[in-house]
């Protein structure tokens, strides 16, 4: 629903830095009319009456009676049909739609603060942004009290400490909305490791459809999508440590502690990276042609797959994934295609590629990431594969069992899904 | 521990790695007989005799060039540029030769000399006498540049750079000579590319080297009184730059203040800048402040060189506005 901002602009109020609100004429969700009168603000020389622009209904306070507002903040806002009974009009502030309930009740330091009227972008430092975005909090919700409106670090705490306080006054304490930290996710794990499949560059999460039917029963599974590809297309990570950090924020979330881990491709070298951050008990790792263990991979492919913009020109490049084109399911090309259609997409994953693979080649070396694992390993490469060569798999450590399957290219789990779901049911097993 | 000056400290750094090293020679002007101008060389010609003390004509391309060459062939040379305002006739040998032949000939020559040099504003010794030129030597692949504002770091710092097989570029401060301080007894090296946090805090972190830290270290005392807890990080070495050390101290603080006493633009608190937001951009809380010399010549005047110089009260009025 549209709102508009009801400013103090025009109040007068240009020699001031703020203004004192004195009386709102009308509650929250009375209706409006044009030249309605809104609210009453003390200016330097008088009291200021502003009118309503426009019809509508009065749909939050920003600003209680007795507060301070600096000129040019956005008191409250006008919108074009009913709010619910409840709620706030539109995605406005908690703390504003706390106000209209009880504008008395608004915490004293907003007075000094904006907030932005909306629709226009929070400005915010990169840690304010970091952390609310760990902790689910909507910027457009929070008040900045640093130069020019920015929010910080402290206007953050203040957010979450509210929160936590409404919480405690509701009774309804959920204690995972305000952590940030993740020293408490092991609280949270689950009893039972899943399996996360890690999908491959280009591809996305619906590349297991058909190995994770095939797993023994009582095996869960979790397939996440890489950074910049799938749903995760508006954050793409730039290097592999990144991309092993964004899976375990992932996977923390959801509260999982350990996991079997399942990788293809790239998402083979990200489940190795992931491995190697620490941060998350890893029971297995089972690899599908992984990136990381070797230079070589074939450039043209990579370029061809971030290019493509038609079914004709990806075609061939899906050729070269697969030992047997036939092994490829029909219209799997439309759907690579849709997907990478998808808003974001086709840049994120063409950023990947120039920053994961410069010149060509690989950019990471996880040969000491697989090194160092202390579970069962298993490592499965298609003797036909001519997107990284199945020799890398020589560097695997003794302790790695070795698949190397006759007739299959990159792409095991869509070439031989049967076999890959039986490899990765065995690795699960072996480490109980 | 004793208590030294910072000139003190270079002078037994250098008695000692010559008497431990026949190969280490030290050289340039006036620097034997007359002991140098700042006296770092006291004494050791008398000691060392007049093949391993060497005065020299003024010409200090000449003296890098034969620096760069006397360490090829086997020897561990330590010059004396008298002004780092002379820095720019030592520089074809610094970007020509010495940091780049052990890479085009495949690491079958090493380059184990130090160059000292003393820059800084502060004494009234005008445009040509008062310049740091950090940025300009930080900027080339293949040398080290460091610049210790204590006593103990001098000493420890000119002993490990005389023992490093990459030329080193020894940055001193012509206002630091005679600060004193406790210094480690015995052969104490201090390694290059770690900085040391001296004093620690919550609120702000301010990065500086040589006499900035100096400065820094004063704001801090004017920060506490405004109710700042500022952490103040000795960077030590300009390169290698101890990034972790750097980050750590953001993770913590979210607040960066950098100061370096040479030239603003393409200057080294822009690098030090650019290096905080490659590495800790989601950990910062506010823009990164850069507190420099203005790009403009260093005056004579002492006023107008007072208000030109980095200073305490201008990296506390920088840290203030930091953490609005």
């Amino acid at each position: 629903m549209a709102t508009h901002p009801i400013s103090i602009d025009s109040a007068g109020g240009e020699y001031m830095e703020t203004v004192l609100v004195i009386a709102w004429a009308m509650k929250s969700g009375d209706p409006v009319k044009t030249g309605d009168l809104l609210v009453t603000v003390e200016t330097a020389k008088a009291a200021t009456e502003i009118e309503a622009d426009r019809d509508g209904w009065l749909a939050e306070i920003f600003f209680a009676e007795g507060q301070e507002a600096p000129v040019g903040a956005v008191l409250g806002t006008i919108a074009d049909a009913k709010p619910m009974a409840g709620q706030p009009a539109s995605v406005g502030p908690a703390t504003a739609a706390a106000a209209a309930a009880n504008p008395r009740e608004l915490v004293a330091d907003e007075a000094s603060s904006s907030i932005r009227p909306p629709g226009s972008r929070a400005v915010a430092s990169p840690l304010a942004r970091r952390l609310a975005a760990s902790a689910g909090l909507d910027l457009a919700t929070i008040s900045g009290s640093g130069p020019h409106g920015r929010i910080k670090k402290r206007d953050i705490d203040a957010a979450l400490a509210a929160r936590t306080n409404e919480h405690d006054d509701a009774g309804q304490r959920t204690p995972t909305a305000v952590q940030t930290s993740p020293v408490a996710a092991p609280a949270l794990a689950r009893q039972t490791a899943p399996v996360v499949l890690i999908h491959g560059f280009g591809s996305d999460r619906s590349v297991w459809r058909q190995v994770v039917p095939l797993l023994q029963s009582g095996i869960d599974t979790i397939s996440l999508d890489l950074p910049g590809h799938g749903t995760e297309s508006a954050r793409p990570a730039s290097s592999i440590e990144e991309i092993a950090f964004l899976l375990s924020d992932r996977l923390e979330e959801m509260g999982v502690g350990n996991a079997h881990l399942v990788g293809h491709s790239l998402g083979g070298a990200a489940a190795l990276a992931l491995a190697r951050l620490g941060r998350l008990a890893v029971r297995s790792v089972t690899l599908l042609a992984p990136g990381g263990l070797g230079p070589e991979i074939n450039a043209s492919f990579i370029a061809g797959l971030a290019r493509a913009t038609t079914v004709q020109a990806l075609q061939p490049w899906l050729t070269v994934m697969v030992g047997d084109p036939a092994a490829l399911p029909s219209g799997y090309a439309q759907a690579a295609l849709r997907q990478m259609e998808k808003a974001g997409n086709r840049d994120a994953i063409a950023a990947m590629a120039e920053s994961l693979f410069p010149d060509g080649t690989q950019g990471f070396d996880l040969a000491g990431a697989l090194g160092e694992l202390a579970v069962p390993t298993r490592l499965i490469w298609g003797r036909l594969d001519r997107v990284i060569p199945a020799a890398h798999a020589a560097r695997a450590p003794g302790f790695t069992a070795v698949h190397l399957l006759d007739g299959v290219g990159h792409v095991p789990q869509i070439e031989a899904p049967v076999l890959t779901a039986r490899l990765i049911t065995e690795t699960v097993r072996s480490a109980g | 521990m004793a208590m030294m000056r910072y000139a003190e400290a270079l002078n037994a750094a250098l008695r000692e790695e010559m008497q431990a090293d026949p190969s280490v020679f030290v050289f340039g002007e006036d620097i034997g007989r007359y002991g140098g101008v700042f006296k770092v060389t006291k004494g050791l010609m008398e000691e060392f005799g007049e093949t391993r003390v060497r005065d020299t004509p003024i010409s200090e391309q000449a003296l890098t060039a034969m620096a760069v060459t006397a360490a090829m062939t086997g020897t561990r040379p330590v010059l004396e540029i008298m002004y780092a305002d002379f820095v720019p006739l030592t520089l074809d040998a610094l970007v020509n030769q010495a940091s780049i032949y052990n890479y085009i000939w495949n690491g079958q020559v090493k380059m184990p000399f130090v160059l000292r040099t003393q820059g800084g504003g502060g004494a009234g010794a005008g445009a040509q006498h008062s310049k740091s030129l950090d940025s300009m030597l930080a900027h080339i692949p293949g040398i080290k540049v460091v610049a210790p504002s204590t006593p103990a770091d001098a000493k420890g710092m000119l002993k490990a750079a005389i023992r490093d097989d990459q030329p080193v570029v020894f940055l001193e401060h012509k206002l630091l000579y005679n600060t004193r301080g406790e210094v480690p007894e015995g052969d104490v090296t201090v390694p290059l590319g770690k900085a040391a946090t001296l004093r620690e805090g919550s609120d702000i972190s301010i990065f500086a080297t040589s006499k900035m830290v100096v400065e820094a270290l004063k704001a801090a005392d004017l920060l506490a009184a405004d109710g700042v807890s500022a952490e103040i990080v000795d960077l030590r070495s300009l390169r290698p730059l101890d990034v972790n050390a750097i980050v750590a101290s953001i993770a913590k603080t979210h607040h960066a203040v950098v100061v370096n006493e040479g030239w603003r633009f393409c200057g080294y608190a822009a690098e030090l800048s650019a290096t905080i937001m490659d590495h800790a951009f989601d950990e910062l809380d506010a823009p990164v402040a850069r507190v420099t010399l203005p790009d403009m010549p260093i005056p004579y005047s002492e006023p107008l060189e007072t208000a030109m110089l980095p200073s305490a009260e201008k990296i506390r009025t920088a840290a203030l506005k930091t953490l609005k």
